[in-house]
């Protein structure tokens, strides 16, 4: 994500607290989707996606000098944001986002899937068994594979934004790809 | 133990080159690898063709993951927010509204309108001196970078992980006998007082240590942690 120059976000953050939504238009367009794809991580249902990004964009329209500049990046700021218009979420309706269970052991004594049949997916059907086999994945894989695979940002990044050592990220990937791979071979073999 | 047979070199499912393959990949497909790590990954994928279906779908895993939200139109979401910031707005309109309805619709005499003005000007400051308390009052305790107004008797600045429910919240602050001041604001923060201020130490070091606290600052005097 690359955030906008500083000297423009601080303009237009002048400019919304001033209640101009022409410069709010331009800062949501800018950064929506990348707050969309960090929640779609975090949150498997769109709907309910779709409803913490309007609560954080909301938020930050209506205090948009809280952000300091210059003491985190802005994307990063929304994200804080995102996270807590998230536990709201989540608190409203008295339940924590689905998370499927991290067995890491267990995978770990499974034998690699098949990559050489995983590698032909090609038809929209294929792709739409991986995207469901990512969404079944534990939050906090989730998470990671959005920082690494949507952000691509570097494993020391990675380690440094979730707070655990690089060991653990690596790992995490190597499980995430895993549980991903034996998800898509049984739908895959269930659908042929 | 699988073994696949690469050239005359065996590589074994727990070999530390296939290891070292595995955990490099996603940061490979991602072109975020040192050059020395880059190469060592040409290299191995060159003497090991067998595992380029991995890399081809991890590439695959990456494309999805890009896509997310690529086919989401913007402007809805935009048009959504914009028009509840409006309607939020609303009343100034309605109180114009009025006023043309009183000027227009009625004909009233001149010094009654007057004196009609006069106590619509008063209620109105009465109103407004209301509102404004009120607008400060949201201002000062709204969940921002500003320190709410009371915060001065907490001693305690907490921040809670976002996925902490009300209820372990409320436990864990009934543990360490602490009562909330104010909060949450926008960014999770709640202000605490402590019931018994000579335990500062032990309390932050009680609250750091659990697991749903993200951050703890002591308010006024520092404390070493």
């Amino acid at each position: 994500m690359t955030d906008l120059p500083s000297a423009q976000l601080d303009a237009l953050l002048n400019q919304i607290a001033d209640g101009d939504e022409q410069a709010f238009s331009t800062v949501y367009c800018h950064y929506q989707r990348f707050v969309y794809a960090y929640l779609r991580h975090k949150l498997v249902d769109p709907d309910a996606v779709e409803e913490v990004l309007h609560d954080t964009f909301l938020a930050f329209y209506r205090r948009p000098r809280s952000y300091a500049t210059g003491q985190t990046r802005f994307s990063t700021w929304l994200c804080g944001i995102a996270n807590h218009k998230l536990g709201d979420w989540a608190r409203r309706r008295n339940r924590q986002p689905v998370t499927a269970n991290t067995d890491d052991e267990f995978l770990e004594s499974l034998p690699d899937p098949d990559y050489d049949s995983l590698g032909q997916l090609e038809q929209a059907e294929e792709e739409r068994v991986l995207r469901d086999c990512l969404d079944a994945l534990p939050a906090d894989h989730r998470e990671t594979f959005f920082w690494v695979f949507y952000e691509e940002e570097g494993m020391e990044q990675v380690a440094q934004r979730l707070a655990c050592p690089v060991g653990t990220i690596k790992s995490r990937l190597h499980h995430a790809r895993k549980r991903v791979a034996e998800c898509v071979k049984l739908k895959l073999g269930a659908y042929r | 133990m699988r073994q696949t047979q690469v050239g005359s070199l065996p590589v074994t499912e727990h070999s530390p080159e296939l290891e070292r393959f595995q955990k490099l990949l996603p940061f490979y497909v991602n072109g975020t690898v040192g050059s020395d790590d880059r190469n060592w990954m040409i290299d191995f994928l060159a003497r090991h063709p067998e595992r380029n279906a991995e890399l081809a779908f991890t590439g695959k895993v990456q494309k999805i993951l890009k896509t997310v939200g690529a086919d989401r139109p913007a402007d809805v979401g935009l048009r959504a927010i914009l028009s509840e910031i409006r309607a939020e707005r609303e009343p100034l309109p309605r109180l114009s509204r009025i006023k043309d309805m009183l000027t227009t619709s009625f004909r009233i005499p001149v010094p009654a309108l007057a004196g009609l003005a006069i106590v619509v000007i008063v209620q109105g400051i009465v109103i407004g001196s209301l509102k404004q308390t009120s607008l400060v009052q949201d201002a000062e305790t709204y969940r921002g970078a500003m320190v709410p107004p009371d915060a001065d008797v907490a001693q305690l600045k907490v921040s809670f992980s976002p996925s902490a429910s009300i209820s372990t919240i409320s436990d864990l602050l009934l543990h360490t006998r602490c009562r909330v001041i104010t909060g949450p604001s926008e960014t999770g923060e709640y202000w605490l007082a402590i019931s018994d201020p000579k335990r500062i130490k032990e309390t932050v070091a009680e609250l750091r240590k659990n697991s749903v606290v993200d951050d703890v600052m002591v308010l006024g005097s520092r404390v070493t942690p």
